[in-house]
Formats: structure tokens, C-alpha cells, sequence
């Protein structure tokens, strides 16, 4: 006791510096956590918290058995995939190709440009679009009457609502997201090439052979880390992107979460939602890390 | 023999050259072109504008919309806060950050052990959005500006980069001088580890000013007030009425006057929401990319 005493007393000043983050993160993070059991009531902003009506699963088996649970739970999962995947190739490519570059200048400004959307607002991207695709003055529209083609009401469109979510990802994240691959290209012995060179490589066998081996290990993490962010889709850009039109396609949990709990104002009912979804969430993030430690050494945890 | 081999080795590596610098610099000309586009639009004349004929280049240039815009007392009001906002929040995340992240490289507390965990649990685990819209309401924030301001103040992710960054960059034989020389760990922390940790107080800080600068969900959830709303959120409602269906024949000509002038400001407002990032792109990019590489996978 004495011994614990004195080490409270020897670290009060590193324990006084980590006073601040620490009350923060109970009042902002750990308070809300409990706040989950909101998922098991009727909640109501009326009454406190302890005396609401406990209702079990309810909200639970509501959200299984509603139409809008396949539909939720497919276009998350179909978004992220597309996102990701395509993001991945994009950003995989551009550093390839820009380690081609002999013109160092010109590389430099490749990769600024292709930065810079990353620093874009997502609201700004996609009031870009939206007037870029617009049916009556957009360019894209524009253009399209301009080459005989009839007008395509992109923003409304089941069909091309989707396309256009993933091909703004890889715009605004193919040029940020190839930083990483660049650092592990960037890091590759020279001879190696040297000697690939000697035994009569050309710049392609050499990028096929050294250079994509050693990004390896970078493309399996980012990807098993992607992986287990399968499910975990932010509103924003897709509140942002779609209306009533586009539900069908565009619809997923946290917008869906989102709509019920503060449109509609059921919060028992969306924070069930909420809960359903961090759960996959966490077993997905967990098992991906697993994986990523088995195979790769790496883990984020 | 060999000098053929040797042409055509030349040739293939040529290609591909050619090939890399032609697909690279496509794309890097549509991560331009809309921004181009939008800066174009914004100095071209109503008509030009109106008739659609601007692709590329500004047409009939003209300064007006950026008069109309600087003449808009909500748009200037916008910008207004967000500027209060991104400082406030950006000084409070740095400070906390950086203060978090140095009590994490301390290996030898005796709370080392359960801060770590506790950090690592309040990066897995999140109420979510509905608990936390509920707590933030019941704590009275609702509508207050400190509800935007103290939501996402302290990314555990950050803190680690600064954990990361302290442990690698600081010798403990710098302390252990520091605490013969009678220093005590405050004094420590002030006078030896903030000066030595300069740079990722910069990252940190660009963090948070681009995080805030851009943030528009949670000033949705929490800012009812139009006169509380940050530039992201006005410029969305801005942005959104246009794709809405006004019946413009049936509005007076004051709401004539009134549509035009929200027309001709949209692009001006894209433009000035997006002048800061690139007035700082040059730091932007490269205390970002530092901030990517101490982090290993950062995004």
C-alpha cells in the first residue's frame, strides 16, 4: 500500500497531464456507450433514462423483420465493397505508374493534384457534382446533348446514383490513399533492380516481379483492414448523394439510423439499429485483425 | 545478340514510360477539372453562366458574383463561425491530444497499462449517433456551439501518432538529465518534450483544422439555429435549393432578385469554403503525409 502510494505520488504529474484526455473521453465516449440500453427501452427525452419501459428485443426483432433490413444491410455492404476495392485498385496503379515517372517535377505535381481532393469538403464534393450532373445546366448533360446523346437524370437514377458514389471515392481518396504504397515503394533496396536489370529484366518484368512483391504485404493489410470495415459505412457523403428516389440503391444503416432516430425522433428503435450494426462492426474489425496479425504480423491492436 | 536484346528492352520500358505518364496524368487532370470548373463558373458573367457555355475557361469574366457573395450578410456570418469554430475546436483537440498522447508514451506509470486499454476501448467501441445525440441533448448542448465543438475533439487515432511520435523522438535519457537537473515531469513535459515535438503539434493541428473547417454532419445533428451554422452547412442548404422545385413564375420580383443572387453565389461560396485548404495545401501535404508514414495506416 505504501509501495502504491508512493508511485501515485512519483507519476501525480504525468497522471495530472492525462487528466484532461481522460475526463473527455468518459464524459464524450464512455457515457454514450452506456447509453446503449436506450436499444432495449422506449425511450422517451420526456422522462430520464431509468424510467423508461424496458421492452426486451423489440426494437431488435422490428428491424429484422422489417423490409428495410435486407435493403439496409445489402446496399452498406455493396457500397463499402465497391468503395474500397475500386479505391484500392486506383490508389495501387497511380503508385505504380507514378514510380515510372523519370520527371521528378512532374511527378511532384501528379501527386498534389491527386492529393488535393482528399482536402475537399465532402459537402463541397458533392455540390460539385450536383451541379456538374445536373439535368438542365450541368456540364456532363451539356455535354451529352451536345454529342446527340439523350439527357440522363444522374441524381435521381437507381442506375447511376451508385457509379457515381464510387467513381467520387476514388477521386477524392485514389490520390491520398496511394501514399502508403508509395512510402513502401520508395523503401525497396535499388539493388534489386540493379540485379533484376543485369539478369534482363525490362521495367515491367521489374515491376511485376520487385516492385509489386514488396508492396505486398502493405495491399494484404490495407485490405484485411478494409475487410472489417465492411460494414461500417458514414452518413454523410450518402445523406449528402441520394433522396427518396434513390432508397432503393442508395439506403444504409446510418442513414437509415439516422432517419429514424432524429428525423422520426424513434430512438429506442434507431439506436437498436445503431447497435446492431456496431456489434458487426466490432466482430468484423476483430476478426480482421486476427487475420492480419496471423498472416502479415501486422495489427492495428 | 546483345545490343538487340538491349533495343528492344528500350522499347518496352518506353512504352510503359509512356504508358504511366499518359494514365497518371489523366487522372490528375480530373482531380482538376472540377475544381477548374467551379473557379471558372464562379468568374464568368450571369449570361455565360446561364446559358451554359462555360466548360474550361471563365466567359465574360466578371467579379460580380464574388460582390453578391461578400454583400451576403448569412454567407459572411457563416464563414464567421466556422472560422470561431475551427480555432476553438482545433486549440482543444491540440491540447488534448497532445497531452493524452504523452501520458500514453509514458511506459513506467503505474496507470500505463489501464490508460492504454481505456484508450484502445474508446476507439473500438462508440455509443453511436443516436446515444450520443441523446446525452449531448441531455447534458443542454443542443442548438450550443460546444455540441459541434466537443464532438470528435480527441481522436484516439491522434493520440497514438503523438505516442508514436514522442517515443521514437525523445530519448529517455533526455528526462532522465532533465530530472537530475531537478525537473519535474510537468516542467519536463513544457520545456523538453513540446519543443522537441513541433512537428506533430503541426500535424495535429492541420488535423483538426481541416477535420472542423469540413465537418457538416454533426453541425447537422446539433445547430438548429441558422445563425449558429458553419460554412458547410449553409453552403449545403446554398447549394440544395437549386436541385428543389421553385416555381419561379409565380414569385414576385423580389424573390427574383433574391433566387438569382442565391444562384450567382453558389459557386463563389464552393470556391470560398475550399480557399483555406488551398491557401494551406503546401503544410497540408506535407505534414499530412508525415502524419501518414509515423502512422503506418493512416486514413
Amino acid at each position: 500500500m505504501r509501495n502504491f502510494r508512493a508511485k501515485v505520488k512519483r507519476d501525480r504529474y504525468v497522471g495530472l497531464i492525462a487528466l484532461p484526455g481522460f475526463l473527455y473521453l468518459l464524459i464524450f465516449n464512455c457515457v454514450p456507450m452506456a447509453g446503449i440500453i436506450v436499444a432495449f427501452q422506449n425511450f422517451s427525452f420526456r422522462k430520464s433514462i431509468f424510467q423508461n419501459k424496458w421492452v426486451g428485443l423489440k426494437w431488435f426483432t422490428k428491424f429484422f423483420h422489417s423490409i428495410y433490413f435486407t435493403r439496409v444491410v445489402r446496399n452498406t455492404l455493396v457500397l463499402n465493397a465497391l468503395v474500397l476495392f475500386s479505391g484500392m485498385l486506383f490508389s495501387i496503379l497511380l503508385a505504380l505508374f507514378l514510380n515510372e515517372f523519370k520527371n521528378q517535377r512532374l511527378k511532384k505535381f501528379c501527386q498534389s493534384a491527386t492529393y488535393f481532393p482528399h482536402f475537399v469538403s465532402v459537402v463541397v464534393l458533392v455540390g460539385i457534382m450536383t451541379r456538374m450532373f445536373d439535368t438542365t445546366t450541368g456540364v456532363v448533360n451539356t455535354a451529352i446533348a451536345a454529342l446527340g446523346g439523350s439527357k440522363v437524370d444522374f441524381f435521381n437514377s437507381n442506375v447511376w446514383i451508385r457509379p457515381l458514389y464510387v467513381a467520387s471515392s476514388v477521386w477524392s481518396g485514389a490520390g491520398w490513399g496511394s501514399i502508403i504504397y508509395m512510402g513502401a515503394i520508395t523503401a525497396v533496396d535499388p539493388t534489386l533492380y540493379e540485379a533484376a536489370m543485369i539478369d534482363g529484366c525490362d521495367r515491367f518484368k521489374q515491376m511485376l516481379h520487385i516492385t509489386l512483391p514488396s508492396v505486398k504485404p502493405v495491399i494484404i493489410t490495407v485490405l484485411i483492414m478494409n475487410i472489417g470495415k465492411m460494414m461500417n459505412l458514414g452518413a454523410t457523403k450518402v445523406l449528402l448523394m441520394y433522396n427518396a428516389a434513390t432508397y432503393e440503391t442508395m439506403d444504409v444503416i446510418s442513414t437509415f439510423v439516422y432517419r429514424t432516430g432524429i428525423t422520426q425522433g424513434e430512438y429506442g428503435y434507431a439506436t437498436a439499429i445503431g447497435l446492431f450494426n456496431s456489434v458487426v462492426n466490432i466482430l468484423l474489425l476483430v476478426t480482421a485483425n486476427y487475420i492480419s496479425k496471423k498472416t502479415t504480423e501486422v495489427g492495428v491492436f | 545478340m546483345s545490343s538487340h536484346k538491349a533495343i528492344r528492352d528500350t522499347r518496352s520500358d518506353r512504352v510503359l514510360q509512356a504508358v504511366s505518364y499518359i494514365l497518371v496524368i489523366v487522372f490528375t487532370l480530373i482531380c482538376l477539372y472540377p475544381l477548374v470548373y467551379v473557379l471558372s463558373m464562379s468568374f464568368s458573367s450571369d449570361s455565360a453562366v446561364m446559358s451554359n457555355s462555360v466548360w474550361l475557361l471563365p466567359k465574360g469574366l466578371s467579379v460580380n458574383s464574388y460582390k453578391t457573395a461578400l454583400g451576403d450578410a448569412n454567407l459572411i456570418n457563416a464563414v464567421k463561425n466556422s472560422v470561431v469554430y475551427t480555432l476553438l475546436a482545433t486549440a482543444i483537440s491540440v491540447f488534448l491530444t497532445v497531452t493524452f498522447g504523452y501520458a500514453l508514451s509514458r511506459k513506467n506509470t503505474w496507470f500505463n497499462a489501464f490508460l492504454q486499454r481505456f484508450a484502445m476501448v474508446c476507439m473500438i467501441f462508440s455509443g453511436g449517433m443516436i446515444p450520443t445525440f441523446i446525452w449531448i441533448t441531455k447534458l443542454g448542448l443542443y442548438d450550443s456551439m460546444w455540441a459541434f465543438i466537443l464532438s470528435g475533439t480527441l481522436s484516439i487515432w491522434n493520440a497514438i501518432l503523438v505516442r508514436v511520435f514522442v517515443r521514437n523522438n525523445i530519448p529517455e535519457s533526455l528526462y532522465e538529465a532533465a530530472y537530475i537537473d531537478g525537473a519535474n515531469e510537468l516542467q519536463q513535459f513544457v520545456l523538453i518534450v513540446l519543443p522537441l515535438s513541433t512537428t506533430i503539434i503541426a500535424i495535429i493541428s492541420l488535423y483538426a483544422v481541416v477535420q472542423y473547417w469540413n465537418s457538416y454532419l454533426e453541425a447537422l445533428l446539433y445547430l438548429a439555429n441558422r445563425k449558429k451554422w458553419p460554412l458547410q452547412v449553409y453552403l449545403r442548404n446554398l447549394l440544395e435549393d437549386v436541385t428543389g422545385t421553385w416555381d419561379v413564375s409565380s414569385q414576385g420580383d423580389e424573390m427574383m432578385q433574391y433566387l438569382a443572387n442565391q444562384n450567382r453565389i453558389k459557386y463563389v461560396s464552393i470556391v470560398l469554403s475550399t480557399l483555406p485548404v488551398v491557401v494551406f495545401y503546401p503544410f497540408l501535404q506535407k505534414f499530412f503525409v508525415k502524419g501518414v508514414m509515423i502512422g503506418g495506416i493512416k486514413e
